[in-house]
């Protein structure tokens, strides 16, 4: 090791600071070490005198912006604007910030001057010895302060030589002109030269970003909200100080209890009296807070239960909050008892409010589900059991608020009286968010009338002591209330999901292909790649009309009976170079999100629809997995390749085309392929066995224990202004599943390759086995039908599965599947060593050992980061390694990304993938909504539960959970549906009191009440029709109304006679067998074969080459024996000669002359095929150059 | 906590492989046969040696070498809060131990034997690195006594935070969490006299931890050679001539 232990710095400084910590200690002095040094990089594109690499403040810029503490804080969002760039950030500066905030903070901070689409740059200061001063505490005032950030401005004007405009900007109080005209002259600048200026926030907003409204909407609107704070704290001082009796009650009276300050939450909570956690709220119960504490990053079991505004003490969901636990007697008991005994996963919280469909108020319910005192009751039992009290607590301080964009529309209130009395002057109005779980939040504008009937975007400031409700800014407006487009931008805000188009900086490093100037594949790419255009018969097989195609297919017939599966993925990884603004981009997308009407594409579309992707006709890169099978053997798999090649897909298909081409039918018009019927008699048998390989791999699978999952998708057809007028559940025909076991292989295959090469940083992709409490609801249904369902692994719950499907409706059925899928925990992604949870990388699912996404990297990043990660294990990285250094896997994988930065980006992605999977679903219920507004549905469901006014069912076509009450507020018993559409909205309301509900353990009866006859039943497990249909809510989504339905009602009927012509399909259970006929020239000792494979590997070149020679021509003899064949083909090949050059050149040359003679007109293939054959065996250990 | 900024300063402003100042001298106690303080940065450690001398409890002489003893303690004010530390501290001990061992190795103990050598050692400010201090006192101390020795020991630790190895850790990177390793070396004869880490790392990540410390270790030798060099112009020009 040759580390030069060098000491670069010139001088050292011992500084004292003053800290306050903890209670008892009120101040503390730090003595610390300040090393000073002059060879700090500046950080500028125009600097010719620092030595640095890529510095990130571009040389274009109009100016560069230094901040100081308050500005930063105080319009923290500016400065977080995209538009904003060229920005250098003090550490003296960042440190004051830090002191004044709290260490969780850094965080934001950080990415402000790391993420280098920001171009701004980290310029430590303290550090440097022309910029060093001693008086650098924290405790500065604002003058001392302001005047540090003026002499950095001073040298940074000097060092660039005037060359680009240096701004100092000020916090508004203490801005002194004395102070700038100081400083100038110092500087001897004079008045007219502007090169360098110390301004306020307010000048400098006005003279650089005039043209800019978002900035100087912001900007205002944020000056606004402060002023108005500034004076309600005025005046509450005022008030306080004139009339202290006014705090206990009246206007000026605290609702809240005061909120304890870090410091002493730090304190505290290191003397165990506190609990710090992140505070979640359901969607359902908004007053129902928990926090689960976690001590140093472990989640504890332990959940704190926080109900009620007084005990929340103006949380909000994502705040991490500091919680005092309460008395035991002093414990109250959830709502849902769901909620109870939960393990603290921070993560289950998303996945519940994944799986319940937020549309489904079960509040908003027939109110009769509430007592007298208004409370609402609970669904499962009657009264609050004392023993049912869980640990509970309050909150006492807030250590960092959870900021984000929060979409909201005016109050109702509010927005009549402005139309009604537009004279009045009101600045103060109510906003609904649109997440239920925000309270009502007050809005301080102007501009009001804009407002009215639209939704927009707004953030939370603050929350003071004595007002109800937290009051927030406006950010911006984004469409009228109701109107799709608005409906769906207004789900993006929500989830996190940006819509903004690729930044022209990242657009430049696009390659050109315009019809002057069209792009082919370049000369340096041939030389390494394995070249298979000519040799493979590629396919791809996707949905129909998708334009960016990640995979591709092939079959080759080796002339040993083996063959060669391929799967080859499109080498996006070649494109979107390690940190290029491209990569940057999409790693922060982190996948493409697919809503109903709009893609919000990860790639730019001359990427993703065209040079990535593997569309038919055109060569193209792609990164490849290739299978050695042999088909006697049950498609045992024998050696696998992986590498980048160039491929040229001859059809691009859909599934419903490739499914006909397999079963073997007329393909109508429309349909065909080129090629003709040769052509397609070989993609037939291709596609044949790709089929039964799939079988094989999939039966392997479910005996390993795979569960077979089913995920309903909705696809909507819609009207020219967008409104949907149909909606269908995805078909799936078995050609789906073919190519999905494909994928599922090849993905495995690479995570198990990534794994044996880095097990310390594969990016795997892991399934958790379900909770075993998640499964409550289906092992009761399963009792009350007599069947049994084993949960204790995933072989015994496949198994459970199966028998079902034997014994029952299908309907019911696929019902029961569905709601396993449900009970499933999600899938994430993960690093393979970081793994501490027991079932450690395997994917239950899947039941694979090793897994990962590999075969989608035009929509998914973490795919681009399995491609480098997977080329770096085959050491065929395209980056340039550093001096020096020896090429081993670890040291290209480094240059993938450092392990710190790999869990930041793994968290990122899981979020990102929970965020998109998120609004894609509420995307498709707004819709389904939509729909049902307008028409209102019939539908087959399940009953799943037994209410005590009802029953939960499950509408299996639209994956839906809702409740369906028999009895409303009154006690009357709401009869099933039989008449016809004039009583569409209305309920069949029993008003005589004629029948009543019978509760049983597992049915619910309507009886007569007279003579106790039972009119109809319900069991669980049962299938009943009801009628689902929406009606409009002004500030939420539509809401869903649930209607049962008698079976002689009209459009029940209609139903089933409709669903009766319909093979509901759950799944596949096809089975492909392979006609032997398909491969030609079968050797009759297949064994030998095999062992020659695994020789080969240990034979030199010269025995390889002379193999293959006397393989040939024992063929031709054979064939000239045997009969004819189904293809008649015949290829002969002599070597002419070897030459070894081997030992000095490490090159072999070998000359085959071959002789082809073929009756069916594919010569040049033939010929290829023959020189193909011997270089896949040669290529497996030697380097192959082709002269033709 | 950032501890390495983005532009590779670390909290103090040094570069993950620089060293932090050092300052030593020699002599400072005239009682005793031989004494040193060594300053790494803000860690001061100061060493007394009093020996060779007649053994104190005939039981414990040895005929063949010299006895060495070595007593560590941590001063009540070295520490931020004021803090009275018994002498049967577990850590005191262990590091006393420690220490004794590690110097037992340099001195050529079986030139003196039935004596006693005894080597003092308080740490007057802590701030990281106390133990490699310690022994860099140690070692000019009883070079200042003039013990024979194989050669000098020189120490240093080293640590692996923000994915970078980090030479000369402080107080505060030294509660980041991460690995710290302090080793101790003959310089000249390129042997390990000591090596001590208290937390598990990866082979590779050791690897190049313990080559740090070791580059660290010889840099701070360089420097003791030269307080050495300086002490004995000093002292012959003091004797004249």
């Amino acid at each position: 090791m040759n580390q030069e232990i060098t000491r670069g710095w010139l001088g050292r400084q011992v500084a004292r600071r003053f800290k306050a910590r903890k209670r008892s200690k009120p101040i503390v002095i730090l003595i610390q070490e300040v090393y000073l040094r002059d060879d700090i990089p500046c950080g500028s594109s125009l600097c010719r005198s620092c030595v640095q690499e890529s510095p990130p403040l571009p040389a274009d810029a109009s100016h560069y912006l230094i901040l100081d503490a308050n500005t930063l804080i105080q319009f923290m969002e500016i400065w977080e604007l995209p538009q904003i760039t060229g920005v250098i950030y003090l550490s003296s500066v960042i440190k004051e910030v830090l002191n004044r905030m709290n260490q969780h903070y850094y965080r934001k901070l950080r990415s402000l001057f790391t993420d280098r689409r920001r171009q701004s740059t980290f310029f430590d200061d303290e550090h440097f010895i022309y910029t060093w001063s001693l008086n650098s505490d924290q405790t500065a005032n604002a003058t001392q302060s302001g005047k540090r950030v003026e002499a950095v401005a001073g040298w940074f004007y000097e060092h660039l030589g005037g060359s680009t405009q240096i701004v100092a900007l000020q916090s508004l109080d203490g801005s002194d002109e004395n102070l700038v005209k100081n400083q100038l002259s110092r500087l001897s600048i004079s008045d007219e030269c502007r090169a360098l200026q110390v301004l306020t926030v307010d000048e400098y907003i006005k003279e650089y970003w005039h043209h800019d409204t978002s900035v100087s909407d912001l900007f205002s609107s944020l000056m606004q909200s402060r002023a108005e704070s500034l004076e309600a704290r005025k005046l509450r001082k005022e008030a306080g100080q004139a009339d202290i009796s006014v705090r206990r009650g009246g206007k000026g009276a605290y609702l809240y209890k005061e909120h304890l300050s870090v410091n002493s939450i730090d304190a505290e909570v290191a003397d165990g009296l506190l609990r710090v956690g992140v505070f979640h709220v359901d969607k359902h119960e908004p007053l129902e807070g928990f926090i689960y504490p976690s001590n140093k990053g472990e989640a504890s079991m332990l959940a704190i239960f926080v109900p009620g505004r007084l005990l929340q003490n103006r949380a909000l969901p994502g705040d991490l909050v500091a919680v005092r636990m309460l008395e035991s007697k002093l414990w109250q008991a959830p709502k849902k008892a769901s909620q109870r005994g939960r393990k603290a996963d921070s993560k289950t919280i998303t996945e519940q409010e994944l799986k319940l469909p937020y549309l489904i108020d079960e509040e908003d319910g027939p109110s009769h589900m509430a007592d007298k005192n208004g409370k609402l009751i609970d669904d499962v039992q009657d009264t609050v059991l004392v023993e049912e009290a869980v640990p509970t607590g309050v909150v006492v301080g807030i250590l960092q608020r959870f900021q984000r964009d929060y979409v909201a529309c005016l109050a109702q209130e509010d927005e009549d009286s402005l139309t009604q009395s537009l004279s009045s002057r009101r600045e103060n109005f109510l906003c609904v968010p649109m997440d239920r779980r925000i309270p009502m939040v007050r809005l301080n504008t102007r501009f009001a009338e804009r407002l009215v009937g639209q939704r927009f975007v707004i953030r939370i400031d603050g929350w003071d002591q004595d007002s109800r409700v937290p009051n927030g800014h406006f950010v911006r407006l984004l469409g009228p209330l109701g109107d799709l487009n608005t409906e769906t931008t207004a789900l993006m805000v929500e989830n996190g999901i940006s819509d903004s188009p690729f930044s022209t900086a990242s657009q430049q490093e696009l390659p050109e292909d315009t019809s002057q100037n069209p792009w082919t594949v370049p000369e340096e790419e041939m030389s390494y790649r394995r070249d298979l255009r000519y040799t493979h018969r590629t396919c791809s097989i996707d949905p129909p009309g998708s334009k960016d195609v990640d995979d591709a297919l092939s079959v080759r017939r080796l002339p040993n009976g083996l063959l060669e599966i391929g799967v080859h993925i499109a080498d996006v990884s070649y494109f979107v170079r390690q940190d290029s603004l491209l990569d940057l981009e999409a790693r922060a997308k982190g996948n493409t999100v697919y809503m109903v009407g709009k893609t919000l594409h990860m790639l730019p579309s001359i990427l993703s629809e065209n040079l990535c992707s593997l569309k038919g006709g055109v060569d193209r890169l792609a990164v490849s997995v290739v299978w050695t099978v042999d088909p006697e053997t049950d498609f045992e798999i024998l050696d696998v390749w992986f590498g980048r090649t160039i491929v040229h897909s001859r059809h691009q298909l859909f599934y419903a085309q490739a499914q006909a081409i397999v079963d073997g039918q007329n393909l109508p018009p429309g349909w065909e392929i080129t090629g003709g019927r040769e052509e397609l008699a070989g993609l037939e048998s291709d596609l044949l066995i790709l089929a039964s390989f799939s079988q094989i791999r999939r039966d392997m699978r479910k005996a390993n224990g795979a569960v077979e999952l089913i995920s309903s998708e909705l696809r909507f057809e819609t009207a020219a202004n967008k409104e949907p007028v149909g909606v269908e559940t995805k078909q799936e025909l078995p050609m789906n599943w073919i190519v999905a076991e494909l994928m599922i292989l090849a993905n495995s295959c690479v995570g198990t390759k990534i794994y044996r090469s880095f097990p310390s940083a594969a990016l795997l992709r892991r399934h958790a086995p379900p909770r075993l409490d998640s499964f409550s609801l289906l092992l009761e249904c399963c009792a009350a039908r007599g069947f049994t369902l084993d949960t204790s692994s995933n072989k015994a719950l496949a198994d459970s599965l199966d028998r079902m499907r034997d014994s029952s409706d299908p309907v019911v059925e696929n019902a029961f599947r569905a709601l396993v899928t449900r009970a499933m925990s999600e899938a994430e992604y993960c690093i393979a060593g970081e793994q501490s949870d027991p079932s450690g990388v395997y994917h239950y699912g899947l039941a694979l050992e090793f897994y990962t996404h590999f075969t989608s990297p035009i929509r998914r990043y973490a795919d681009i980061l399995v491609h480098r990660m997977l080329l770096a294990a085959c050491q065929e990285s395209s980056e340039p390694l550093k001096n020096n250094e020896k090429a081993t896997p670890s040291a290209i994988l480094n240059l993938v990304l450092p392990s710190q930065e790999l869990h930041e980006v793994v968290e990122h992605l899981n979020e990102r993938h929970r965020s998109s999977k998120r609004a894609q679903k509420e995307c498709d219920e707004l819709y389904l909504l939509m729909f049902l507004q307008k028409h209102a549905k019939a539908e087959n469901a399940v009953v799943i539960k037994i209410l005590p006014k009802g029953m939960n069912v499950f509408v299996p076509k639209y994956d839906l959970r809702v409740p369906v009450y028999l009895q409303d507020k009154k006690g009357s018993v709401i009869l099933p549906a039989e008449g016809d559409s004039d009583s569409e909205t209305g309920e069949v309301l029993d008003q005589a009191n004629v029948h009543v509900i019978v509760k049983q353990h597992g049915s619910m009866k309507i009886n007569l009440s007279r003579s106790g006859e039972t009119l109809c039943e319900y069991k669980l497990m049962d299938s009943i029709w009801v009628q689902l249909r929406a009606d409009g809510s002004r500030a939420h989504a539509p809401k869903l109304r649930v209607r049962l339905l008698s079976p002689a009602h009209p459009a029940a009927k209609a139903s089933v006679v409709e669903s009766a012509g319909k093979v509901h399909r759950g799944f596949v259970s096809l089975v492909y067998r392979l006609p032997r006929q398909i491969i030609p020239g079968k050797r009759k000792p297949g064994r030998e074969d095999k062992k020659q494979i695994s020789q080969d590997k240990k034979k030199s070149l010269q025995d390889i080459v002379k193999e293959f020679a006397v393989e040939q021509s024992r063929l031709s003899e054979a064939r000239e024996h045997e009969g004819s064949d189904a293809l008649k083909r015949k290829a002969a090949a002599s070597v002419y000669e070897v030459t070894e050059d081997f030992k000095r050149r490490k090159v072999a040359s070998v000359y085959l002359d071959m002789e082809c003679v073929c009756s069916s007109g594919q010569q040049q293939e033939d010929a290829v095929v023959g020189t193909d054959s011997v270089a896949a065996k040669i290529g497996s250990r030697f380097q192959v150059q082709r002269y033709s | 906590m950032d501890f390495i900024s983005p532009e590779g300063l670390r909290l103090d402003g040094r570069r993950p492989l620089e060293l932090r100042q050092l300052q030593a001298e020699i002599g400072v106690v005239e009682k005793a046969d031989g004494s040193a303080t060594f300053e790494m940065g803000n860690t001061k450690v100061i060493a007394v040696v009093y020996g060779p001398r007649e053994v104190q409890s005939r039981s414990q002489q040895q005929h063949d070498q010299a006895l060495v003893r070595c007593e560590y303690s941590m001063a009540s004010f070295s520490t931020g809060d004021r803090r009275r530390r018994g002498k049967g501290d577990r850590r005191a001990t262990e590091l006393s131990l420690v220490i004794r061992q590690t110097m037992e190795a340099a001195i050529l103990t079986n030139l003196l034997p039935r004596s006693q050598i005894d080597i003092f050692v308080q740490v007057l400010q802590a701030d990281g690195g106390t133990r490699a201090c310690c022994i860099n006192a140690a070692t000019l101390a009883l070079a200042d006594a003039g013990i024979p020795m194989r050669d000098i020991v020189a120490s240093c630790a080293a640590g692996y935070l923000n994915s970078t190895p980090i030479l000369d850790l402080n107080y505060l990177e030294d509660s980041g969490g991460g690995p710290d390793l302090t080793v101790a070396l003959f310089p000249k004869l390129d042997k390990v006299s000591l090596l001590q880490m208290d937390s598990k790392i990866p082979l590779d990540v050791f690897e190049k931890v313990m080559n740090l410390a070791s580059e660290g270790a010889k840099a701070v030798a360089q420097f003791i050679r030269e307080k050495l060099m300086e002490n004995t112009k000093q002292l012959v020009l003091a004797k004249g001539r």
